[in-house]
């Protein structure tokens, strides 16, 4: 389990793709939260799949874990960077 | 950084010869020992869908189906567009061997670090 006692929020993009605004929410969700505050973004799509740690990476953010609870489901723990 | 070479593909059996040629191209860099991926979209996406490459042959070039199981052999990917896939029906228990669905960010980060770009018409 990630460490930190930061505030934790959360985010269920359930079933949505890349092209279903998947990035502009999770900038938002992002946006709403305190520089080392952890967000827990869950997705089932296969393309947000493989979109979530590249785009978290890319927004400057830190993947502190990534689990797969179930087949077909990714669970990120992504701290606030900046 | 990223060395991956993105060859793109747009066509299946709407268009053989526009779904093959990349897959040359690609194939090509994998034996020579390159990164490469082959980008599927839109239509593209069928490619790497079990029995998509089925009967789709350009004359005067191999198979589809042949060059695809190559250039897998040869260390290729096949990355499936999910934005193309998802309206198309098609989901992760049918794409083809060495095929996985991606989002646009996946290849952003790519291009981003360095990988380059090969489109074809």
């Amino acid at each position: 389990m990630p460490q930190g006692s930061e505030t934790a929020h959360q985010f269920d993009a359930a079933e949505r793709g890349c092209h279903d605004g998947i990035a502009r929410d999770l900038v938002a969700h992002l946006a709403a939260i305190e520089i080392g505050d952890r967000l827990t973004v869950t997705v089932r799509d296969p393309s947000a799949r493989s979109d979530l740690p590249p785009l978290v990476r890319m927004l400057g953010h830190r993947i502190l874990d990534i689990d797969e609870p179930r087949a077909g489901t990714l669970v990120l723990t992504v701290e606030k960077g900046r | 950084m990223s060395d991956k070479l993105l060859f793109m593909c747009t066509h299946a059996g709407d268009d053989p010869e526009r779904a093959t040629l990349p897959f040359i191209a690609a194939n090509l860099a994998a034996i020579s020992g390159q990164d490469a991926v082959v980008l599927c979209t839109i239509e593209g996406v069928w490619v790497g869908t079990e029995g998509g490459t089925d009967g789709i042959a350009s004359e005067g070039m191999p198979t589809l189906s042949e060059l695809y199981a190559d250039f897998i052999d040869n260390g290729g990917q096949v990355w499936l567009c999910g934005a193309c896939t998802k309206p198309r029906g098609i989901t992760e228990d049918q794409c083809a061997k060495g095929a996985q669905i991606v989002g646009a960010a996946m290849v952003v980060e790519q291009v981003v670090e360095g990988a380059k770009v090969v489109p074809f018409a």
